[in-house]
């Protein structure tokens, strides 16, 4: 079977900068650090004052619908298999408030002349595209779905349902009724859980056998493992065993989406706790690899870097924490909506952000 | 901004190498036959040639240097000229440079590209950078979804409809069918044209150039060379080339040649009323009405308006694409952009045979080209006068 056409994939080194903020489900643009001139598409020098200092920006996502076109052909057979059917690929010139023109897919309730409202979201290729959208909201556009159409919805592995984590990711699919869930386990689950409707209770301990039993999947949830501290203990929880089940599941994750409930400390280690910052680092590079090889089938990888979260146990220690029923509903719905990367709470994203203008201070008691 | 005059540079000997719609041949092939065309056409020998100004999308990994070598020629002065339908103009304008300064005698001036089947998507995928960031993505392979918006913003600022730029297709179409060198001959109709299906709304196929395989070329020398040798010849009066005009513009209504034509017709001491054919650059017909505006053949939004008061046939009251241009020739790649240059050169050396218009003294031809992501970048006209 040949693989499945992709969106093309071929951008410049700036316009990658559009695809990582796409990642994280922001809406930023290329500005000016000296004029403050907005760019698109993205630039390596300014094209008002020439400056070299671009940096990206969070704006504001509201545009103008200059002009547009309904694609019925195109050169590319991603498009060529969708443009006209069912109706025309719709595509228009936006003018952001800033003054950029930008080119986007245009949702079928868009009129021309009109206020739109701008998001970035990532292609089935995993590369950026923006979208605009009527300001108020109307219904899903078939033609916007196709773009991202990587959505989770169909047979679900959870890694291990026997952690609290696992277990709540499991019940978010089980409510959202998605397909069976496949509730992986190498010793007891709760019975309640295991006997709900939907719910396949699996042995990976036998990874022979996981590929048989499943048939091709939609979505995986890699929740980390018990860790028990030591680095051996904690790689192999956290690095090792998702490497090895994806190199067993290969066969059925054409398409599909492998969703790594990962922490902030993949990013960010916490001088506290080395052995797991890093296990997490390396199972964030592995994870970068895997977003690869995923997107040569049009599936995607995405990362979830949490905080501190709300485990049993942890009920006395001081501080905000993440409950485990909104870390699944946000990391499903970040699923959806394209994001390739959440920072599903306040403190990771604190974090992300003292990383990102102090970078090795953070970690220093800074 | 006053141009300093042309002073007797003059361009003979068109050539046209045939254009096939695809070609196991590389663009040397077509290239290498437009100069072979050009020695016959004019009794040259190779080594008399010693300017060559090239233009080609397919040549890569040449340039000009590359070609020479394989030519076997050897020149005093060369030049790649990169930008696609302006390449015609801007070609003439340096090489009329070259010869007016002494630095080359006769200067070829070729335009080729071969055309492989899927070779367009490729050559699309990776035209400009801005083009693969912000076009090719969303499936705009191609410029038919940029114009197609230009078209759609402009037919909502000025009112135009589908029946203004079908006329013009039409009118282009008929022309066509004494041209041998066409591709499309077969006549079509308004409702042909309205009855094309849609490629990109409001595009409509009888709305896009057909990409193919094929050259152009002429000659640049001083007058008194082509006198010499007793070549036909046609002198240049006036040529202005404008890149990356109105870039503040949101949507292109207007192009270079709108910040140019007075100029242009000054120092060609001619005005709109005394161009007796024009050339435009037809890639799509809202670029054609563009250029009619911005040349000041009609106001700003009446092109369509223009085309259906007028007619564009050679015996008509204004001779217009007279070959057919490229939406019945066919799209060579750079070619396209000599294609104006070739044609009137014939028309003002009476050798446009069926197609010729009677005593057609000045001709009038411009280039476009360059599509960026939303906008066309580089334009360009020239002002010809029968010798």
């Amino acid at each position: 079977m040949s693989a499945p056409a992709l969106p093309p994939r071929l951008r410049s080194a700036p316009a990658l900068g559009l695809t990582a903020r796409a990642a994280e489900g922001r809406f930023a643009l290329q500005e000016c650090t000296e004029c403050g001139a907005v760019q698109y598409p993205p630039q390596e020098i300014c094209a008002a004052c020439l400056s070299g200092d671009l940096r990206w920006r969070d704006v504001a996502p509201k545009g103008h619908l200059l002009a547009g076109t309904r694609l019925s052909h195109s050169l590319e057979p991603f498009f060529q298999a969708r443009a006209g059917r069912p109706a025309p690929w719709r595509l228009g010139l936006v003018r952001h408030e800033s003054g950029a023109v930008l080119t986007c897919f245009v949702h079928a309730a868009c009129v021309e002349d009109g206020p739109v409202r701008l998001s970035l979201t990532t292609d089935r290729a995993g590369m950026a595209c923006l979208l605009a959208q009527p300001e108020q909201a109307a219904e899903e556009d078939p033609m916007l779905t196709q773009i991202a159409a990587v959505t989770g919805r169909g047979p679900a592995l959870v890694t291990d349902a026997t952690t609290p984590v696992g277990a709540a990711f499991a019940r978010a699919l089980l409510a959202r009724g998605a397909g069976p869930v496949w509730l992986g386990h190498g010793g007891p689950l709760d019975p309640a859980l295991a006997g709900a409707e939907g719910a396949r209770p699996l042995d990976i301990s036998a990874l022979a056998d996981v590929v048989e039993m499943t048939g091709p999947l939609a979505l995986v949830v890699s929740v980390p493992g018990p860790g028990t501290g030591t680095l051996e203990e904690e790689m192999a929880a956290t690095c090792f065993a998702p490497a090895r089940l994806a190199a067993a599941l290969a066969p059925v994750l054409a398409g599909a989406a492998w969703l790594a409930v990962l922490g902030i400390e993949a990013r960010v280690p916490d001088p506290a706790r080395p052995a797991p910052s890093a296990a997490l680092a390396a199972a964030e590079a592995w994870l970068t690899g895997l977003r690869e090889t995923l997107s040569a089938s049009g599936g995607r990888a995405i990362g979830v870097y949490p905080g501190p979260l709300a485990l049993p146990g942890t009920e006395e220690v001081a501080g905000p924490r993440l409950a485990l029923p909104a870390l699944a509903r946000a990391a499903l719905d970040a699923l959806e909506s394209g994001v390739q990367e959440l920072f599903p709470d306040p403190v990771s994203r604190h974090l992300l952000a003292r990383a990102a203008t102090e970078g090795k201070a953070v970690g220093r008691g800074a | 901004m006053s141009r300093a005059a042309f002073r007797d540079v003059v361009l003979a000997c068109p050539v046209s190498v045939p254009y096939a719609r695809f070609s196991a041949r590389g663009a040397q092939y077509f290239i290498g036959t437009a100069l072979r065309g050009l020695l016959a056409e004019s009794g040259l020998e190779k080594r008399e040639v010693d300017g060559l100004c090239v233009s080609s999308f397919s040549l890569y990994p040449d340039s000009g240097i590359g070609l020479l070598r394989a030519l076997g020629l050897q020149a005093t002065w060369l030049d790649t000229i990169p930008l696609g339908g302006a390449s015609g103009i801007v070609a003439l304008r340096r090489a009329a440079r070259a010869v007016e300064s002494g630095d080359a005698g006769i200067v070829a001036c070729i335009a080729g590209d071969t055309c492989a089947p899927g070779g367009f998507r490729e050559a699309t995928a990776r035209f400009s950078q801005a083009s693969q960031d912000a076009v090719y993505p969303v499936g705009a392979g191609g410029p038919n979804a940029s114009f197609a918006m230009i078209t759609d913003h402009y037919m909502r600022r000025f009112g135009a409809v589908a029946e203004d730029f079908g006329r013009l297709c039409v009118a282009q179409r008929a022309n066509a069918g004494p041209n041998p060198r066409a591709l499309l001959r077969k006549p079509i109709t308004l409702e042909d044209y309205l009855a094309s299906r849609p490629i990109s709304a409001p595009v409509r196929l009888l709305d896009c150039v057909m990409p193919c395989a094929g050259a152009e070329g002429f000659l640049v020398m001083r007058r008194g060379e082509a006198e010499a040798r007793g070549l036909p010849h046609c002198h240049l009066l006036a040529a202005t080339e404008r890149h990356n005009a109105y870039a503040d513009d949101p949507v292109q209504e207007r192009g270079g040649w709108a910040a140019d034509r007075e100029t242009l017709f000054a120092a060609a001491g001619t005005t709109p009323a005394g161009v007796d054919l024009f050339q435009s650059y037809d890639d799509y017909p809202v670029i054609s009405f563009l250029q009619l505006e911005d040349l000041g053949f009609c106001a700003k939004g009446e092109a369509g308006a223009f085309v259906a008061a007028h007619d564009l046939s050679p015996t008509g009251d204004f001779p217009m694409n007279t070959g057919g241009g490229q939406h019945s020739t066919g799209q060579a790649g750079a070619a396209g952009g000599f294609l104006g240059l070739t044609e009137t050169l014939r028309q003002l050396t009476g050798r446009a045979e069926e197609r010729a218009v009677p005593g057609a003294r000045i001709g009038l031809v411009s280039g476009f080209g360059m599509i960026a992501y939303d906008r066309g970048l580089s334009c360009g006209a020239a002002v010809l006068a029968a010798a």
